[in-house]
């Protein structure tokens, strides 16, 4: 099976929001110079189903980034899980793709690779928590889609995927060449050791551009622009600590109680 | 009585008669170099009719283990010493006396190796045959199975099978005359659940390196099979390859713990002496205490030291026992390379970990450098006068001998000397002190390990110290006041005992 795993390399999702810096002027998080960048943990739920399905049966594992040249990183790391190619979308007229503009390139870029049976992308990225980005690229390809999966099989040239819904599951079917964007439930990613992670710096990674993909000027860069932030800041936590009381173990649960509905936390 | 006259103690049993196992005192003459089936011999030649099992009298067969003082040893290798205890090997069916009933283990092995199998109709490489000839002599003995602090825990808190069949599937493993899956297998018979305490591998009376082919057989599962590791030690890893640290915290936060101590950076003069911190001594709140405590001692002490700050990396252990062999030696090289680019001389380690790594594994990566724990360190000031300990601790203490410490570097001597200086502080010795130490489980990826329901290793030597009076635990190593410190509530033990690291006794004895 031909597989497309989409990923986006962000900033490190541990980092404590307190070291943020925003600028305001354009309001976005200015990436400082020790911040660790790191595949979107979503994304590589979605290699690890990818690399599932090749260890049952068979097939090529593309893996395909949208980003700075500082995403060969992040796609080497995905050489090293088990991914047998990678291609980078870099261009000076990708810089600030927004979800729309992410989600033509990237199909673009896809219809230049040539047949494949299924994209697995993250269910969203680890950075804005959009999750649109996958559904987008299956409109521009007008194949079917399926998001949230936590399982995914291959059954007759067709797939069931197990969906993650609020009550359970949602079982479905997709004919292929299908789209599915993948949950953490699908099981946690394998580890590259860093032996692997060292030869697959000799990876050749292309480079795709623009011109390469052959995209549409409209589609992408401001005149595509369909969403605005209009405000970002670092949030500033606080907590308060309040001890409740009572004459016995049991009269201080009842107060908590209280306290909690009085609130209506309960 | 002649010089040579001993005594020895030997558990007797005889299923017919006796509800349970008694201890007998025999008096016989010790002939030079006589070993202890010499004397279960002499004895029953006066006519104590002992039940023992022995076969090849040359240490090649493995049919004599028994328990000599609290240990698992062979009878034919073991020289007797006056006022030995002799007990059949611990947790398996007793026949008589000094023999046990070893089916359970032969039934294991039989399983994991002899079962029938495909073969490959290749021949076998000598590659492999170097791979495996150390675990070939191994002879089943038991012995390692006898020492294995996990196997003696109660309820299902591990899943492990223990040392002896790892041998075996490492074996297995490197045969490629045989079709098998022993990966696999290692994973299902608990694999990770080994705490790289050594006692096994110091055991075994053919010195198999049986740690090191548990050790192998991890890097191959985690190089090939990395979905068959813990998820916790594959985020452990992950943690040693983004942050340098296993605890997922950001580098430039690793010298937090020193804010407001204005403690020196070795960049910014050369020092005697580098204090290595190590991870859990810079992030967790509770360890912070320990590198403060311990800062606190050099300052008073006057000793000229610094530290790397946040270029220090993790010393690289947890990567090494958890079979992740390239990291550990990528991390190494960050320490190394700064070690020698601020002209490093002498280093003291908080922890036993990074202790035995930086002594016995940076060697082999052109690293040599001369490093103590930092209990020799105390001992060694303390002797030559430079701190003062007039504050009296009037407590009853007892202390853990940290496996990487004691088993690993023979150091038992050095932390009994400083809390045995503290004024008022009475030192009692737990039971299965120094060479028998008893992991506290946190040891090769342990404490990264989910643990289930049941008796834990921690547990089960928090019972002990308890069990000798005291009220405090010492110890020397982090991973120890982890799982102790959480022992100590499981069991409930909490108002009255407690478990401090040495520093933290002597810091508060000046």
């Amino acid at each position: 099976m031909n597989i497309i795993v989409c990923i986006k390399q962000i900033i490190d999702t541990a980092i404590p929001v307190r070291l943020y810096k925003i600028d305001p002027a354009i309001n976005r998080v200015i990436v400082q110079k020790d911040f660790n960048l790191i595949v979107s943990d979503y994304d590589r739920n979605a290699m690890e189903a990818a690399l599932q399905i090749k260890d049952k049966q068979g097939g090529k594992v593309t893996v395909l980034s949208l980003g700075a040249k500082s995403a060969f990183d992040a796609i080497r790391e995905c050489v090293a899980m088990g991914a047998d190619e990678g291609i980078l979308l870099n261009d000076p007229t990708f810089d600030d793709a927004n979800i729309f503009a992410t989600a033509y390139t990237l199909s673009q870029a896809i219809k230049k690779i040539g047949p494949f049976d299924l994209i697995l992308c993250g269910r969203q990225e680890g950075d804005w928590d959009a999750g649109q980005v996958g559904t987008g690229i299956a409109a521009f390809l007008d194949i079917p889609v399926a998001t949230a999966a936590a399982s995914i099989e291959c059954k007759d040239g067709k797939i069931e995927v197990q969906r993650v819904v609020s009550d359970g599951r949602d079982i479905v079917e997709l004919s292929l060449p299908a789209l599915v964007t993948v949950s953490n439930e699908i099981g946690s990613p394998r580890y590259p050791v860093l032996k692997r992670v060292m030869a697959a710096k000799k990876k050749e990674v292309p480079v795709r551009t623009a011109q390469d993909i052959g995209v549409d000027p409209n589609m992408i860069g401001p005149a595509a622009v369909r969403t605005k932030i209009v405000n970002l800041s670092v949030s500033v936590q606080e907590a308060k600590c309040e001890y409740v009381t009572g004459e016995t173990p049991e009269q201080a649960g009842v107060n908590l109680a209280v306290k909690l509905k009085a609130g209506k936390l309960i | 009585m002649s010089n040579n006259t001993i005594k020895v103690k030997v558990s007797r049993y005889n299923p017919e008669i006796d509800k349970e196992g008694k201890l007998v005192e025999y008096t016989l003459e010790k002939e030079p170099g006589m070993r202890i089936l010499g004397a279960l011999k002499a004895i029953n030649a006066q006519g104590a009719n002992i039940a023992y099992r022995y076969g090849c009298e040359e240490w090649e067969c493995g049919s004599c283990a028994i328990h000599v003082n609290g240990m698992p040893m062979l009878v034919c290798k073991t020289e007797i010493q006056d006022g030995m205890v002799l007990k059949p090997l611990p947790d398996l069916p007793v026949n008589r006396d000094l023999i046990v009933d070893r089916t359970k283990y032969f039934k294991k092995q039989d399983e994991l190796y002899q079962k029938p199998e495909k073969l490959t109709g290749q021949e076998l490489t000598f590659e492999n045959q170097e791979k495996m000839w150390k675990s070939i002599t191994c002879m089943e003995c038991g012995i390692c199975l006898a020492a294995c602090p996990i196997l003696h825990t109660t309820g299902k808190s591990y899943d492990y099978s223990g040392p002896e069949y790892m041998v075996q599937l490492h074996r297995l493993d490197s045969d490629n005359r045989r079709q098998k899956n022993a990966l696999q297998t290692s994973v299902k018979e608990g694999i990770w659940e080994c705490t790289a305490c050594k006692y096994c591998e110091e055991s075994c009376p053919q010195r198999v390196p049986i740690l090191q082919d548990i050790i192998d057989l991890r890097g191959k599962i985690m190089e090939d099979q990395s979905t068959l590791v813990p998820e916790t030690i594959r985020t452990l890893n992950t943690n040693l390859v983004r942050y340098s640290n296993a605890y997922g915290k950001q580098k430039s936060e690793r010298s937090a713990w020193a804010d407001g101590l204005d403690v020196p950076l070795i960049k910014d003069g050369e020092k005697e002496l580098l204090l290595f911190v190590g991870d859990a001594e810079a992030y967790n709140k509770r360890d912070q205490a320990t590198a403060q405590a311990f800062v606190k001692i050099l300052k008073q002490a006057k000793v000229s030291f610094g530290i790397l700050g946040d270029e220090e990396a993790n010393a690289g252990d947890p990567a090494l026992k958890t079979g992740e062999s390239g990291l550990f030696e990528e991390l190494a090289g960050i320490n190394i390379a700064n070690f020698k680019k601020f002209n490093v001389k002498k280093i003291v380690a908080l922890s036993p970990h990074d202790y035995q790594t930086i002594k016995n594994e940076y060697p082999k990566l052109d690293g040599k450098f001369e490093v103590v724990h930092y209990t020799q360190m105390l001992d060694e000031l303390i002797q030559c006068g430079k701190i003062k300990l007039s504050k009296k601790l009037n407590m009853k203490v007892t202390y853990q001998d940290p496996c990487f410490l004691g088993r690993y570097n023979g150091v038992y001597d050095a932390p009994r000397n400083v809390l045995k200086a503290i004024p008022g502080l009475t030192l009692v010795e737990i039971a299965n002190p120094k060479e028998q130490t008893q992991c506290c489980g946190g040891g090769g990826g342990g404490n990264w390990l989910d643990v289930r329901a049941g008796e834990r290793l921690g547990e089960r030597r928090v019972g002990q110290a308890v069990a000798t009076g005291a009220a405090i635990l010492a110890v020397g190593c982090s991973f120890c006041v982890a799982m102790f410190e959480d022992a100590v509530k499981t069991k409930g033990y909490e108002e009255k005992f407690a478990v401090k690291q040495i520093a933290e006794l002597v810091a508060e004895a000046m």
